[in-house]
């Protein structure tokens, strides 16, 4: 018979075989990600080409009426990422696990000395920065006596979160949480490594709102060329479907363009922004630091995955030596 | 099954992974360094190719004053010709720098014609091809680091047994000519005080 103990810590076998094999593979990716770094040139904004994976190096340029006051410590920035971490309780031990993001999205603009200047939109991009966030803890239970600058950007961003709430957690029981803040500032040297556009297709267009959708389906009922257009079956009038179809084409029309991109200004000529899964870093450090430290991080992962994996799987087979 | 035999298989499996997965790391970052100096003379081809559609313009502006140089315009048209029909790299970028010579020879000469000068064709063009040879000049340096960068990790080891292993050879530099780097020859024509 095992005891209790012995149980628990096949458990955390089991988790930390399975850790292991997840180290193992992200190590390969770091160091993949690692050589990218080294291999790709730096480009200068005003004469470099766009495409997939451009770096840049370059200074962060604003003015100062367009700074944010960063959430947690409140210091002005151009830029700041929100980690939100929930605290797991297990029977032995807890740990931070992370629950939500939060971004500002106001781009920035980032000049190399070319003559020309890079648009950044740093949401969603892996973002290095030396020294250790500016952090807040807080019990969801007292969430009302947050920082106000903490609590707004909560509240402004509360449809966009997925795990966290506001409203705290249930009256029985308490959760911690921890705010991590990542920051750019104004002046600040950052390095680039991601997808360039060239601004042309910056502009987006919303989704169709409902109010746009009615106003068009009333132009295209009204309008008679619009319903000798969409009327597909020449019968004369507008089906149902042929309505739908219509509505949504104009409407589109109607949208206004999406407001959060901002119109590149003629000294931009390349726009960074997060595009499916492509490799997108920014960082603070030099290039040299940010491969050192994705150098340090795989080789550790690649030999310090695999040992784990192995003492986890040897100790289960301990474990059940027994059972078979 | 004993510990020590999953322990030692485990080794085994996760070494052999290892060694897999890194010589797929090399190989295809070696393909992805090929690709970029495919990538980056794709991207000074464009700019050259803009600077050439320009050339034929400059030397029209400039062959309506009647005393200029009709050498150097030449010299100019057959370069660029030559690098139309150029079909390797090294022969491309050799007539691109023969063209690039007789461009800085023609703008260096306008200081000789101040109705040229003043001319507003010459200007754009002066302008426009400037900055395209700005831009060349970037791109040529970012592909010469890429080929640079390709070069060394063909030569190092451990890339080099992968690389040896897909027949990659060393690429050669977009060098600048010789004649593009001796100064330009101009014979200024002062005014005579009398």
């Amino acid at each position: 018979m095992t005891s209790n103990r012995e149980g628990d810590l096949a458990v955390w076998a089991l988790m930390g075989a399975g850790m292991g094999v997840y180290w193992f593979f992200k190590g390969f990716r770091e160091l993949k990600v690692k050589r990218t770094i080294q291999d790709i040139p730096t480009s200068r904004i005003a004469t470099g080409a766009v495409g997939s994976l451009v770096e840049i190096k370059g200074a962060i340029v604003c003015e100062p009426d367009q700074l944010v006051p960063a959430p947690v410590s409140g210091f002005p920035c151009v830029f700041y990422s929100l980690e939100i971490q929930k605290l797991v309780r297990t029977k032995n031990s807890s740990y931070w696990k992370t629950i939500d993001w939060i971004y500002s999205d106001k781009g920035f603009r980032v000049d190399d000395g070319s003559g020309a200047d890079a648009l950044v939109y740093a949401e969603g991009a892996e973002i290095k920065r030396q020294g250790d966030p500016a952090e807040y803890r807080v019990n969801s239970r007292d969430l009302s006596s947050m920082p106000q600058g903490l609590l707004l950007v909560l509240t402004l961003n509360a449809n966009k979160l997925r795990s966290f709430k506001l409203s705290g957690s249930s009256w029985w029981r308490s959760e911690e949480y921890r705010f991590l803040e990542r920051c750019f500032y104004r002046g600040e040297t950052l390095y680039i490594l991601g997808n360039a556009d060239s601004g042309i297709k910056v502009e987006k267009r919303r989704k169709l709102s409902f109010k746009n959708f009615l106003a068009a389906r009333k132009m295209a009922e009204t309008d008679p060329a619009l319903r000798k257009k969409f009327d597909a079956n020449r019968d004369g009038v507008l089906d149902p479907e042929e309505l739908e179809r219509a509505a949504k084409t104009v409407g589109e029309q109607l949208q206004p363009r999406d407001g959060r991109v901002e119109k590149p200004l003629p000294k931009t000529k390349m726009i960074f922004r997060k595009q499916d899964a492509r490799t997108f870093i920014v960082s603070n450090m030099k290039e040299e630091q940010v491969v050192a430290s994705l150098g340090w991080s795989s080789s550790l992962k690649i030999f310090g995955g695999p040992a784990l994996a192995i003492a986890g799987m040897a100790y289960i087979a301990w474990f059940l030596r027994g059972a078979f | 099954m004993s510990v020590t035999t999953l322990a030692v298989l485990g080794v085994l499996l996760f070494g052999s992974a290892a060694v897999i997965g890194y010589l797929l790391t090399i190989y295809n970052g070696l393909i992805a360094l090929k690709e970029n100096i495919k990538k980056a003379w794709a991207n000074i081809d464009v700019i050259l190719k803009q600077r050439h559609d320009e050339l034929p313009k400059l030397v029209s502006v400039c062959e309506s004053y009647a005393e200029f140089e009709k050498g150097i315009l030449e010299r100019a048209m057959k370069a660029r010709e030559r690098y139309f029909s150029a079909d390797t790299v090294a022969k491309k970028a050799e007539a691109s720098a023969e063209v690039s010579g007789a461009i800085k020879s023609i703008f260096a000469l306008a200081e000789n014609y101040p109705q040229l000068k003043a001319n507003e064709n010459f200007m754009q063009l002066q302008a426009r091809i400037s900055h395209l040879e700005e831009s060349l000049a970037d791109r040529r340096e970012f592909y010469n680091d890429s080929v640079n960068n390709y070069n060394i990790r063909i030569q190092q080891l451990p890339d080099a047994i992968v690389a040896n292993f897909m027949g990659l050879k060393l690429e050669t530099m977009f060098s600048v000519a010789a004649e593009d780097r001796r100064d330009v020859d101009i014979k200024i024509r002062l005014p005579r005080f009398e």
